[in-house]
């Protein structure tokens, strides 16, 4: 008889590194789209530089070929990320940098008066950015950090490819000791959906708490 | 390890098979994407609620999960259904079921940002539904959202190495082939992201172009 | 800009220490081995176990030499020579045939498990396929295997065209796209196809076994090249269970032919 109750643990136990992966890359794709999306608003041409170099090489670039690179040739640079880590990088690396550009998307589309009035009332450039312009940027972002989000989801699936134990690899497993394809993959195709319902529907309740009181700011 | 250039020019030939092949599987797959996309869009809008939520609920399912898995249930689950597919067939099926959801959204963009005006004009004037569609709402919805189409296509390139995973011979393939025998990962992989490199920031750069004769189109 | 940073990274990299590479993992507590899940060479459990002749072998003999655990990693064929110079295992142990070019990419250890290869067909052999020439003498005829394998090379070097080799991600993959129709035969070691002939119940299937003019192969635990001293400690451990029958004990169950094993050597098949 089959232990399926084992392979569904498996599986689950994929779907917590899947978690994991989405939540981390996540973290740090924010943290790289806004680092890009402001550095090629930055005064300094350098930083511009520098923004547009990584924003154009990682949307121009296939991540399945990124991972492979990081894993296999990287090492020979003296740089050996695990598995986890290496997923982690080259997913947040790659949606950071279709992020950066709604992150300057965003900032752009804020009225111009705001900015005259922040020069008006006397505040660094600093203090305008973090406190009246990206306060109002960020729920324009939002709705399209929620697909990132997604997009981020979907892309651990290719961790699989580099033997990374998440909720694909562990399906192939299943696949490969029952024998069934049907059952691991549309498990696992459920799990994912579930998955993308909890952002998108988190998105959408960060969205209405961010809004409350920006009367119509869009 | 060191770079070897011999060797790069060796497995060039190969690489650039594997590259015909990626080339040829986004287009056709383009094609599909936009067709059905538009398809999607038109059935999605259907004041028919039996039409209307089923179209929408598969949109957003296929686009809330992996292309990869979509791709393995392409190809190892329906020949149980008696649908034996081609690698290349199930690899540009499964990407351009993939896409269309992705492309149904911008045409609903675009079908949105045609004036109200437009279709009580078209009803004042007699013209039945499809009249409507095929001469008055498509004409004007698609132009401005060819920019948002165009990136989809340089999307779909970039995850044509996820077909390598269903056995089609593309570039990705072809590079882990060669590294196979080889025994040797650094070139293969290096020219590979180079490849892909250079045609992206090609396709970029045509994507401005295209911006700047469509985009000013949108409201 | 990449060229700029590697070039400090290389710098940066410090000098390998050769012959500590037992106390590190000593020390760590365990050794990562690099495996295929392609039961009875190596096989993964529900529970994430790893079994399997290779691994089994290895772990008994790392037991032996003061390191307690195991951890697997499943990789493709290709992919492990690769891998183990970039460092992501310690060694291979997943029934990698020995062949010359293949010694000299790692160092392996003396022979550890042997076979010939087999064809898995539709019943009846339709197509009467006795040898990987025959195979390459029909020009519709596509056969499947492990990317980076040795039957992969076989078929190859008997003239089937790269386009009618079709790799094959794994074993269920193989008999699925067999079934299909997908592929008109695959191709893989002998105990390896009766454990999916087994396992996929299906009376439609049959194997051909052994493939004309394809040599028996043996492999060996493959370590890094700059793990010899690792790799002798290994060989000293293996000879002993191999002199005191414990190697039989443990390979045997599984259909291998200790005898087969013990007959040749590591010189003999790397072609020294």
């Amino acid at each position: 008889m089959v232990d399926w109750y084992g392979y569904l643990s498996l599986i689950l136990q994929g779907a917590v590194v899947t978690a994991k992966l989405t939540l981390m890359g996540s973290a740090f794709a924010l943290v790289m789209a806004f680092a890009a999306g402001l550095g090629r608003l930055a005064p300094v041409a350098p930083v511009r530089w520098l923004a547009t170099i990584y924003i154009e090489f990682f949307r121009g670039t296939s991540v399945f070929v990124q991972l492979f690179w990081v894993y296999f040739v990287l090492p020979f640079a003296g740089i050996t990320l695990s598995p986890l880590v290496a997923g982690v990088v080259v997913l947040g690396l790659n949606v950071g940098a279709y992020g950066a550009e709604v992150v300057r998307g965003a900032v752009l589309s804020v009225p111009k008066d705001q900015y005259e009035a922040c020069v008006a009332v006397n505040l660094s450039r600093f203090q305008r950015m973090w406190h009246v312009i990206l306060p109002q940027a960020l729920p324009l972002m939002l709705p399209t950090f929620g697909n990132n989000a997604i997009e981020l989801l979907k892309g651990t699936a290719v961790v699989s490819l580099i033997s990374l134990s998440d909720m694909t690899f562990q399906a192939q497993v299943v696949r490969s000791q029952t024998g069934s394809t049907l059952i691991p993959f549309a498990t696992i195709l459920v799990l994912y959906f579930a998955m993308s319902l909890v952002i998108s529907f988190a998105v959408r309740g960060l969205e209405r708490r961010m809004t409350r009181g920006l009367d119509g700011v869009r | 390890m060191e770079w070897d250039w011999g060797f790069v020019i060796e497995i060039m030939p190969t690489l650039l098979e594997g590259l015909k092949l990626t080339l040829i599987i986004t287009l056709v797959a383009a094609v599909l994407a936009a067709g059905l996309g538009l398809m999607f869009a038109i059935l999605r809008r259907s004041t028919n609620p039996l039409i209307a939520r089923p179209v929408a609920f598969f949109l957003e399912f296929i686009r809330g999960t992996p292309l990869l898995v979509q791709l393995y249930f392409i190809f190892y689950v329906l020949p149980d259904l008696g649908i034996v597919l081609s690698p290349f067939v199930a690899g540009v099926t499964g990407m351009g079921l993939h896409y269309a959801t992705y492309t149904a959204e911008v045409y609903r963009a675009g079908i949105e940002n045609v004036a109200r005006g437009q279709w009580e004009a078209a009803r004042a004037t007699n013209l039945n539904l499809r009249q409507t569609w095929v001469h008055v709402i498509v004409p004007q919805a698609i132009p401005p959202m060819i920019p948002a189409l165009a990136n989809y296509l340089i999307a779909m390139f970039k995850e044509t190495p996820l077909l390598s995973a269903i056995t089609v011979l593309e570039l990705m393939n072809q590079a882990k082939s060669v590294a196979n025998s080889s025994y040797r990962y650094i070139e293969p992989m290096t020219m590979v992201g180079a490849l892909f490199l250079i045609i992206s920031l090609i396709s970029v750069v045509a994507l401005r172009l295209l911006e700047r004769r469509f985009g000013r189109m949108v409201k | 800009m990449k060229t700029t940073f590697l070039t400090l990274a290389l710098l940066a990299t410090p000098v390998c220490a050769f012959a500590d590479k037992l106390d590190d993992l000593k020390s760590q507590g365990f050794v990562r081995i690099a495996i295929a899940n392609e039961p009875p060479f190596t096989a993964v459990a529900a529970d994430g176990s790893v079994s399997g002749a290779a691994p089994d072998v290895a772990r008994e003999i790392f037991k032996r030499l003061g390191v307690p655990e195991v951890v697997a990693s499943i990789s493709e064929y290709g992919a492990m020579i690769p891998g183990l110079q970039a460092g992501r295992h310690d060694v291979i142990t997943a029934g990698l045939f020995m062949k010359p070019e293949r010694c000299v990419a790692v160092a392996y250890s003396e022979p550890v498990l042997c076979d010939a290869e087999a064809l898995l067909l539709p019943k009846g052999n339709p197509k009467g396929f006795k040898s990987y020439a025959d195979i390459a003498a029909d020009p519709e005829a596509k056969i499947g295997a492990p990317g980076g394998g040795t039957e992969e090379k076989l078929a190859l070097d008997a003239g089937v065209p790269r386009d009618r080799v079709i790799v094959v991600p794994d074993g269920q993959s193989g008999v699925k796209m067999l079934q299909d129709g997908r592929i008109d035969v695959y191709s893989l070691p002998v105990l390896s196809i009766s454990d999916l002939l087994k396992k996929a119940e299906d009376p439609n299937l049959e194997m051909f076994a052994p493939v004309v003019g394809a040599p028996v192969y043996c492999d060996g635990a493959a370590f890094n090249k700059n793990d010899t001293a690792l790799r002798d400690a290994f060989d000293v451990e293996l000879a002993k269970m191999k002199e005191s029958g414990e190697f039989a004990a443990i390979v045997e169950p599984y259909g291998f032919s200790a005898a087969a094993a013990m007959s040749t050597s590591r010189a003999e098949l790397c072609g020294e």
